[in-house]
């Protein structure tokens, strides 16, 4: 299977450095994190902003759009998670119950339900539906600061700087810590929700057999320096892609585990690609790059369309 | 006529005015409202709606002209304001008061001067109902009397109140009769009467006669006091204003043979013959004066103990002494107490609670090196090791070399040793039966001479054994006395005799202790100084315990990092799974469920207790520990047993390879080993569990001794060798591994013996021993070794869960049938796990020939669970989630790398860690393999 990867675009968000970029659940929009307390609203295929969402006491960490893409969730530095509505751009709620920064925060399916991780070591669940205040439930397991949470639709996913990834399995009932060795940078489900890809800060992104916790594939060769970069599959769960600190986005074969491309855009860069994000049903991907954010689509998924 | 009609009338006075009929002037009654009353001044009276009343104030309403004004209430520093008492007066005018007012005020006569009769007639009269008017006549002939018929009588003789009745007297007559009654007011101690009498003028005449004075009334003075009947306070007056009349007799007086008694106005108290007390209001009386020259007659009072020997008169009249005296009361002496009575009471929870020990008090404690330990908990390698040294020279060892004889059998000069070393270790044993079953008369010093042939015997060994153990004492007690056990270093004398005690109770020949107490000391003192030495000892034991446990839990820590650096190395060897992997209880709240649309897991579950948490191990477990020196006792002679066994066995030479971790054991020459052989026990305990549920030595504790770890480390390395053989040539893999097993059966045998085995080792290979043994005790030593196990476990044991350990293992097992990652093959898996069973067998024989039910119920349950917290427990938790590297290579490689890590050479490790690599890699393949294949199975959709 031969895939050439097309870069798409180049959008300058114009607010200060993008912390993350998001595509909505439908993948038709993506939200971009500044770091000028600011939220926006794209459609990344026009490089249009559709909306601008203000509210954030410091610069926005992590963003996540609703199902049916009427709210978005996102978090800060100011400690706060925020629920805005799409459409009037205004704070839905705020939940001020973390102790440090929040760094990440996602819906899960139903978008009912927010979980935050912070820097205070604490994954915070809150309910969307009711006027509570207070955390639902706070999971205090982690020794460090949480890096990522990703929900799926019976599990809890977080991954910490103390070096363990922790899955609570609402089902079954059961916290399973999977040591990693070095601090992780992002934890995230593979499509399949069979395995788990680790980004540990050792630049080694690792995939985790989520059930018996073994190993089945190593990814190296980008360079980290420390950064919190994050990792993904891609839509067909063949491919890894990775941030990195040289500003490219890399691409390993998730059987072979050989880099597949660094994709980078026109200009080179001097910032690092942090963060990525893929979208839900064709092999297009968004990365961070500084202020900007670039896109790369699959030759093949071009010709398709 | 008519004329002379009216002439015929005589007319007195003057004819009224005819009435005019017109003018008749109507005469309007008067009402009452238009009739008034006034006063003699005029003053209009009796206002108001009402008449009748008191008229005063304005128009009677008590008030003024402006109304009713209440008094004004002034009050200044001149004139302060008194209190007001209003009488009726003040409200009723001046008539009022008059005579005919309704409160008359004047000099009237009173009732009883009033006429009876008269008054208040009208009122009788109105009471008065009966056909007859007026009042009746009975009422007026009786009248009711005022004065009794006898004044009455004498009135009408003459008689006047105020006098006395009888003949009129003259006046000397009167005299006499007055002075009379003033002493018999004396009497009624109304002393105050006397003097005041009055003496008459003396008219001398004596025609003249009077009355006699009135009888004066007996008044019974009424008591209004709280004092005692009779008491008399000391008039104050008389003390402080007027002069004491020191010469005032006393009021009196008896004179009793010598004595003179006198009673003075006091209190009751006091009997009539009792010495009163001295009061520093003492009068002066001559009777207190020696008027002759003689011996002294001692007052003496009834109480006072002069024995028959005083004169007689102390002897009341009527009275003899008694010819004998009484026997006095026989006094026993208090029950003596129990050496172990503690003056506090404390309560058991239950009967299934250990026996509460008394807390020794806390003494200062003495820093303990490793040799004082050692000695203290009597290691046996130490006991060994000395007993050697003066056992060889000694006499008892020739006496036994004779016996040895008399049953024809040569011995080597080892061999003699060997025996003199189990002799002491079975003599203890002894001691203990003899202490049990009869009482011990008392062997001490001279005594010996009179016993029989066999109690001879039985000396002998005794003091055998003392000997051999004072010899080793000594050579302790003096090398390192200036650092221990100077409990009693002030008095030089004692703390020898304590050494003396340690020594004797090591024997448990504590009676001896006796002996060596000096003659001059008391029972009391004797039976104090021998309950001082026991605190002392057990105080010893029990920081010697102390100072054991905190190594040991140290040692657990160093276990607790153990895991986390595993899981580092698994990390750096690339060994995510089982091994990194950490699973855990946890409850999504409900709300998570439901918007997670999710059934709650867990529902109607007790909140889960977290595992983590780890039960403390209460220091104050261990008094109960050290209190049971029976416990302590026993394990340490199953050591001693250990130690022993294998030595005959390697004799005979069979299987060379099997002692090597016990005769490391043997060898003394680790500094650590005596430091916790207790540790240093439970740690070989727990290898061995491990060896034989496939845990492997990984746990073991870092503590053990080079020799241990070494010995285990090539055993392993071997058994991980067969164990690739096996892999290799699948066909025999039953053989190696049941080799591998036996090997590790006996290995645990060997440790945890039971007496079974001892003895059959000892029935194997010296028939001596037993005749010895015969002779001296006339018992089999097996019957002596299952009274040996008879104790409950307790300690550190007691919280073992033997049947959960037992029970784990095959669930293990299914695991790692069920595990995919299982590469070994069926039949191996069931072969291991027949094994594994029949370990557990022996092992269940073992445990539970200490365990429960020996003395009783069995244990609550209560006590078995707390395991679950125990250290070896979460070992074998662990075990549980990771049992299938047991089963195959890669846990070897992992512990073997952790030894490493620890003990082993540079260059072992590295072969280790080449094949561990080796392994790994092939295991990976493999996982990767399937995951390849499911890769590519989506990939290619």
């Amino acid at each position: 299977m031969n895939t050439e990867y097309k870069f798409e675009k180049e959008i300058d968000c114009k607010q200060g450095a993008v912390r993350s970029v998001r595509f909505s659940v439908d993948g038709s929009y993506c939200i971009t994190c500044g770091s000028d307390r600011k939220l926006k609203l794209w459609n990344p295929y026009k490089s249009v902003t559709l909306k601008t969402y203000g509210g954030h006491g410091d610069e926005v960490m992590d963003a996540c759009a609703s199902c049916d893409s009427s709210q978005i969730v996102s978090c800060g530095l100011d400690k706060s998670v925020i629920i805005w509505d799409v459409a009037t751009g205004m704070p839905v709620r705020r939940f001020r119950g973390h102790a440090g920064p929040v760094t990440t925060v996602r819906f899960n399916e139903e978008s009912s339900m927010i979980v935050s991780g912070s820097r205070d070591n604490s994954v915070m669940c809150w309910d969307g539906r009711s006027k509570a205040q207070e955390a639902v439930q706070s999971l205090n397991d982690a020794k460090d600061s949480i890096s990522s949470v990703r929900v799926s639709d019976h599990e809890i996913l977080s991954s910490s700087f103390d070096g363990k990834v922790r899955t609570y399995d609402i089902r079954v009932g059961e916290l399973c810590e999977d040591y990693m060795g070095d601090a992780i940078t992002c934890a995230s489900f593979t499509r399949d929700g069979q395995c788990v890809l680790i980004s540990c800060a050792d630049d080694i992104i690792r995939l985790i057999d989520k059930d018996s916790g073994e190993l089945l594939g190593e990814f190296t060769g980008h360079t980290g320096k420390d950064l919190c970069l994050e990792s993904s599959v891609d839509c067909q769960d063949t491919k890894i892609l990775s941030g990195s600190a040289d500003g490219k986005l890399w691409i390993w074969d998730l059987v072979s585990q050989k880099v597949v491309a660094k994709l980078s855009g026109f200009k080179p860069t001097k910032y690092p690609t942090v963060s990525i994000s893929v979208h839900p049903q064709k092999n297009c991907f968004l990365a961070s790059n500084g202020s900007d954010v670039l896109m790369w689509s699959t030759q093949s998924h071009t010709d398709n369309e | 006529m008519g004329d002379s009609d009216e002439e015929n009338y005589v007319t007195f006075g003057v004819p009224l005015d005819p009435l005019d009929e017109e003018n008749i002037p109507r005469k309007k009654p008067i009402t009452v409202e238009d009739q008034y009353a006034y006063d003699a001044q005029g003053r209009r009276r009796f206002h108001g709606a009402f008449t009748g009343g008191f008229s005063a104030g304005y128009f009677n309403t008590v008030g003024t002209r402006d109304g009713w004004r209440p008094q004004q209430f002034k009050s200044s520093r001149s004139s302060k304001a008194d209190n007001v008492v209003q009488r009726p007066e003040d409200f009723m005018d001046e008539e009022d008061t008059s005579l005919f007012g309704i409160a008359p005020k004047g000099i009237r006569a009173t009732s009883d001067y009033a006429d009876h009769g008269q008054k208040g007639k009208k009122r009788e009269r109105m009471c008065q109902e009966g056909p007859i008017p007026g009042t009746p006549i009975l009422k007026e002939l009786l009248r009711p009397v005022k004065e009794t018929v006898g004044i009455v009588l004498l009135k009408k003789m003459g008689w006047k109140p105020g006098q006395g009745v009888g003949s009129r007297l003259t006046k000397k007559e009167k005299q006499k009769i007055k002075l009379r009654n003033e002493k018999l007011k004396l009497a009624q101690n109304n002393p105050e009467m006397t003097g005041s009498n009055s003496e008459d003028s003396d008219d001398d005449s004596t025609n003249i006669t009077f009355a006699p004075d009135d009888y004066e009334p007996f008044r019974c003075k009424p008591k209004d006091n709280y004092f005692g009947i009779g008491y008399s306070g000391l008039d104050r007056r008389k003390v402080l204003s007027s002069h004491i009349n020191l010469f005032d007799s006393p009021a009196f007086c008896v004179q009793d043979k010598n004595k003179k008694l006198s009673i003075h106005g006091q209190a009751f108290g006091v009997g009539a013959f009792e010495a009163d007390d001295e009061d520093i209001y003492e009068k002066e009386d001559m009777s207190r004066y020696d008027f002759a020259l003689g011996p002294e007659h001692k007052a003496k009072t009834r109480w006072s103990q002069d024995g028959p020997s005083s004169s007689q008169t102390d002897c009341l009249d009527n009275f003899t002494h008694a010819k004998e005296r009484l026997e006095s009361k026989k006094v026993f002496k208090p029950p003596e107490l129990p050496k172990n009575f503690a003056p506090v009471h404390t309560i058991r929870k239950s009967r299934f609670y250990p026996p509460i020990t008394t807390s020794v008090e806390s003494k200062r404690r003495e820093p303990l090196n490793a040799t004082d330990r050692a000695r203290i908990l009597e290691d046996p390698d130490e006991c060994l090791k000395k007993s050697q040294a003066s056992s060889s020279t000694s006499v008892a060892s020739n006496i036994i070399l004779k016996t040895l004889n008399l049953h024809g059998k040569q011995q080597t000069e080892e061999r003699r040793k060997l025996e003199t070393q189990q002799k002491t270790t079975t003599n203890s044993w002894l001691d203990k039966l003899n202490e049990q079953n009869f009482v011990k008369g008392g062997i001490v010093g001279s005594s010996k001479d009179d016993m029989s042939n066999l109690k001879k015997l039985e000396d002998f060994k005794e003091s055998l054994s003392a000997q051999s153990s004072t010899g080793k004492s000594l050579e302790n007690d003096f090398s390192d006395k200036s650092e221990t056990r100077k409990l009693f270093l002030s008095d030089p004398d004692k703390q020898r005799r304590f050494e003396q005690y340690l020594i004797f109770s090591k024997n448990s020949e504590k009676d001896k202790f006796e002996s060596i107490q000096p003659l001059s000391m008391t029972n009391w003192e004797r039976e104090q100084e021998r309950e001082e030495f026991e605190q002392a000892t057990k105080l010893e034991q029990s920081n010697n315990y102390m100072a054991d446990k905190f190594v040991h839990s140290a040692n657990e820590t160093t276990d607790r990092i153990d895991p986390e650096k595993d899981v580092k190395e698994a990390v750096r060897l690339k060994m995510f799974g089982k091994l990194t992997r950490q699973r855990s209880e946890w409850k999504p709240t409900s709300i998570v469920c439901k918007r997670f649309n999710i059934p709650e897991p867990k529902v109607g579950c007790a909140p889960i207790a977290t595992d983590r948490k780890s039960a403390k191990f209460s220091v104050f477990d261990s008094l109960d520990w050290c209190s049971s020196s029976k416990f302590t006792k026993a394990v340490d002679t199953v050591e001693t047993q250990v130690e022993d066994i294998p030595l005959p066995s390697s004799k005979t030479e069979e299987n060379l390879n099997e002692p090597i971790p016990i005769d490391s054991n043997n060898i003394p020459s680790n500094i650590y080993q005596p430091l916790e052989p207790i540790s240093e026990k439970f740690r070989i305990f727990e290898a061995s569990y491990e060896k034989v549920f496939g845990k492997g030595i990984h746990n073991i504790s870092s503590a053990t001794s080079k020799d241990v770890e070494q010995n285990t480390g090539n055993n392993l390395k071997d058994e991980t060798i067969q164990e690739i053989k096996e892999k290799e040539k699948t066909p025999e893999p039953v053989s190696a591994l049941k080799d591998q097993s036996e090997e590790k059966k006996d290995l645990f045998k060997a440790i945890f013996l039971s007496s079974s085995e001892e003895s059959d080792s000892e029935t194997e290979d010296n028939v001596d021993n037993e005749a010895v043994k015969s002779i001296l005790i006339g018992k089999d030593p097996k019957e002596i070794n299952v009274q040996r196990n008879t104790s409950p476990p307790r300690g550190i044991f007691a919280k073992l869960d033997l049947d959960s350990l037992v029970t784990q293992p095959k669930h293990v097992n299914d695991e790692s049938k069920t595990s995919n990652i299982s590469e070994t093959s069926p039949p191996i898996t069931g072969e291991s796990q027949n094994d594994l069973m029949d370990r557990n067998d022996v092992t269940n024989d073992k445990e539970t020939a200490i365990l429960p039910d020996m003395y009783g119920p069995v244990l609550p349950q209560r006590l078995l669970k707390q395991d679950s917290t125990t250290t070896t427990e979460a070992d074998n938790t662990d075990q549980l989630s990771k049992p299938v590297f047991r089963s195959v290579v890669v846990s070897k490689t992992m512990e073997d790398s952790k030894l490493g890590g620890k003990w082993v050479e540079r260059d072992k490790m590295k072969k280790s860690k080449k094949k561990h690599k080796h392994k790994e890699k092939d295991k990976y393949k493999s996982s990767k393999h399937k995951k390849k294949s499911k890769k590519e199975k989506r990939s290619k959709h």
